[in-house]
């Protein structure tokens, strides 16, 4: 035995006819009232979205089409620096805690991805609680520093060298892909591993 | 109004919406399991999409976390084959929420969101009743095949529209879109773009522009148009395009393919007829109502191994977890010095792009740019990075034997993203080859030559 859908489709005429039940009621009376909810938040949102852009309001989020809010003239990843007590530097991000990966070439780490830097600080502190490189040697000082490059930078040089013609250097030069440092954040760590 | 929304139709569109969906994300979380306890777990490195806020959900040790990872994976596997689907729907939009936004950077993005709205309406709709396992064991589905009321799917397009009116509403509010500008510096970030599509665009920059304007046309358009019988299959052709070149030209992703399954709500019951490839005759159920009874033990039993499964493999994942933990480098302190020092950049990297022509508009110069003729003018435009140092810029033409023939001084503020000058070309001037120099505080960072020749 088997049925066709393709035949079923149609709206059944006779069906419409019948009296509806009490159960049908409710289902469609919540059915309308989830609609008129959906569609009034959405709406709003839509509204709100033309007059201002999203504010901090996490919840704004769920319901804010805004794609394209912002782009980046400049590439960046933060880097941390931690200084031992005799003086020798570790490298505290990128770490080995942080297997995950995206990006063109598939090395950004997600600190990488976190473009405002927000979670930074709380990243080097976790790493720090957990791997410290040993009691008699352990980090006392945490440099945190942005490398950033020009976007161009991020160009292959076959494809650069036919489309950046406009720099001092000799026509058909591959890319420098010169990187640049400031430090953004530095801070003292006590003994057990916590900032202060 | 009430036909529109409570009329019956053939449950297939969604069918195919949430198959699409569920094989989407299943991909989506199944590709990040290696890394489930350093994204989500407290025993990693959790980083919330909203700390400190409502919308911060607790990050649990790697043992719940493996648990709740396994009951997504599995919803969203049930999901896509329709088994206990509505249920499996509203565990699967709850778990992800719950996951994504422990990692804001790696997992949640704005298409998370409309994935999470999708799985939401399709959780209210009876998607499950055909093309799924439901259908199979469940008797009473039979009905349903042809008495499914319209409203989720218009839900969905309704949703799928606003998306579009609010992403023109952005746009139309960012002046750098419509040059293309915006287009241009996301193809070349190093997390989104960067793809084979996107730099051979970035060689052809004179179409960013047209493209960027013809996004914002078709944005605008889609919500009205495909409402139009006759528009509806061409709509439908012109978003597949979009996303499909979306797709290829950045790396953002499951965007186009959750928007791509997310515009078969559009589909009516005769298009997917029209696809012979998918099965049009389904067999009647197979066995017993009681059958559909049972399925709920067997769910849970088929959960119950896969949980057990996955949390040995989260130990062994735990521990060389701890392992990494412990690693840290040794850095070159050459190296470091270097970085502490704060070198600032040369002059040149401050500037994106330095072009001339005979005509300039929407911050793009156009026209000739290497053969010019007295009377003409050869414009120069600068397109700078953001933030960028208080700028004295020197427009230099020099003639071939390396005379200044003219020069033109100006202070760019911080605030300004574009610098331009343009030179008229008398008839005083001598047919020779010349250059543009451009020079920032003193220091030469871009030169562009072209050629003046006899008036014809």
């Amino acid at each position: 035995m088997s049925s066709d859908l393709s035949q079923t489709e149609q709206p059944d005429s006779a069906a419409t006819l019948k009296p509806i039940t009490r159960r049908e009621r409710i289902s469609r009376s919540a059915a309308v009232v989830f609609i008129a909810l959906y569609l009034a938040v959405n709406g709003f949102f839509l509204l709100r979205n033309c007059v201002r852009p999203a504010g901090p309001n996490p919840w704004v989020y769920f319901f804010t089409w805004d794609m394209y809010p912002f782009y980046r003239t400049v590439s960046s990843r933060p880097l941390a620096i931690g200084r031992t007590r005799s003086g020798e530097y570790r490298e505290l991000l990128p770490s080995p805690m942080q297997q995950f990966r995206w990006g063109a070439d598939g090395t950004a780490t997600r600190t990488d991805l976190d473009h405002g830097f927000v979670h930074t600080r709380s990243s080097v502190e976790r790493i720090l609680e957990s791997s410290t490189v040993s009691r008699d040697d352990s980090i006392v000082h945490v440099y945190l520093i942005e490398e950033y490059w020009p976007v161009r930078f991020n160009l292959p040089d076959d494809v650069y060298s036919r489309t950046i013609d406009w720099t001092r250097a000799i026509p058909g030069q591959s890319n420098p892909g010169r990187k640049h440092w400031k430090v953004i954040e530095e801070f003292d760590v006590d003994a057990g591993g916590t900032d202060r | 109004m009430t036909s529109f929304f409570f009329g019956k139709e053939s449950p297939r569109p969604l069918a195919l919406v949430r198959i699409g969906l569920g094989l989407i994300f299943l991909y989506d979380f199944g590709v990040r399991w290696p890394y489930l306890i350093e994204l989500y777990s407290s025993d990693g490195l959790p980083m919330p999409f909203f700390p400190g806020t409502t919308l911060e959900p607790p990050a649990l040790g790697w043992l719940p976390t493996t648990a709740i990872y396994v009951v997504l994976l599995f919803s969203l596997l049930a999901v896509t084959m329709g088994w206990r689907t509505r249920l499996s729907l509203l565990v699967a939009c709850f778990l992800a929420t719950w996951l994504g936004l422990l990692d804001g950077p790696g997992t949640f993005k704005k298409y998370s969101v409309i994935g999470l709205h999708l799985m939401l309406l399709l959780g209210v709709s009876r998607c499950g009743c055909v093309w799924s396992i439901d259908s199979f064991v469940n008797r009473h589905m039979q009905a349903d095949r042809s008495a499914t009321t319209a409203w989720p799917r218009r839900l969905i397009q309704l949703f799928l529209c606003n998306v579009y009116l609010s992403a023109v509403i952005t746009k139309l509010q960012m002046p750098h879109f419509t040059t293309g500008d915006l287009v241009e510096f996301s193809l070349l970030d190093e997390h989104w773009g960067c793809t084979p599509l996107g730099l051979w665009l970035f060689e052809h920059r004179a179409l960013l522009g047209p493209a960027s304007i013809a996004t914002l046309v078709f944005e605008f358009s889609f919500p009205f148009l495909v409402w139009v019988p006759r528009l509806r299959l061409v709509c439908l052709g012109f978003a597949a395009t979009f996303h499909i070149t979306i797709g290829f030209a950045l790396q953002l992703g499951i965007f186009s393919p959750l928007m791509l399954v997310a515009l078969l709500a559009f589909l009516n019951d005769d298009d997917i007829s029209r696809l012979r490839i998918l099965p049009m005759r389904i067999p009647a159920p197979l066995t017993s109502e009681a059958w559909g009874k049972r399925s709920v033990l067997f769910y849970a039993l088929c959960l119950c191994v896969c949980v057990v499964v996955a949390l040995a493999r989260g130990r062994s994942d735990k521990l060389h977890h701890q392992r990494d933990m412990r690693r840290l480098a040794v850095a070159d302190p050459y190296v470091v010095e270097s970085m502490l020092l704060e070198q600032k950049p040369p002059y040149e990297d401050y500037f994106h792009r330095f072009e001339i022509g005979s005509h300039i508009a929407g911050f793009r110069t156009s026209g000739e740019n290497q053969r010019f003729q007295p009377g003409m003018t050869v414009h120069g435009l600068a397109r700078l990075i953001d933030n960028h140092p208080e700028l004295d810029l020197d427009w230099l033409l020099i003639a071939s034997d390396g005379r200044e023939v003219g020069r033109i001084s100006k202070t760019l503020q911080p605030s300004y993203a574009y610098a331009t000058a343009g030179f008229e070309l008398t008839e005083q001037l001598p047919p020779e080859q010349y250059r543009i120099i451009l020079m920032a505080n003193g220091y030469e960072v871009a030169r562009k030559p072209f050629k003046l020749e006899p008036r014809r």
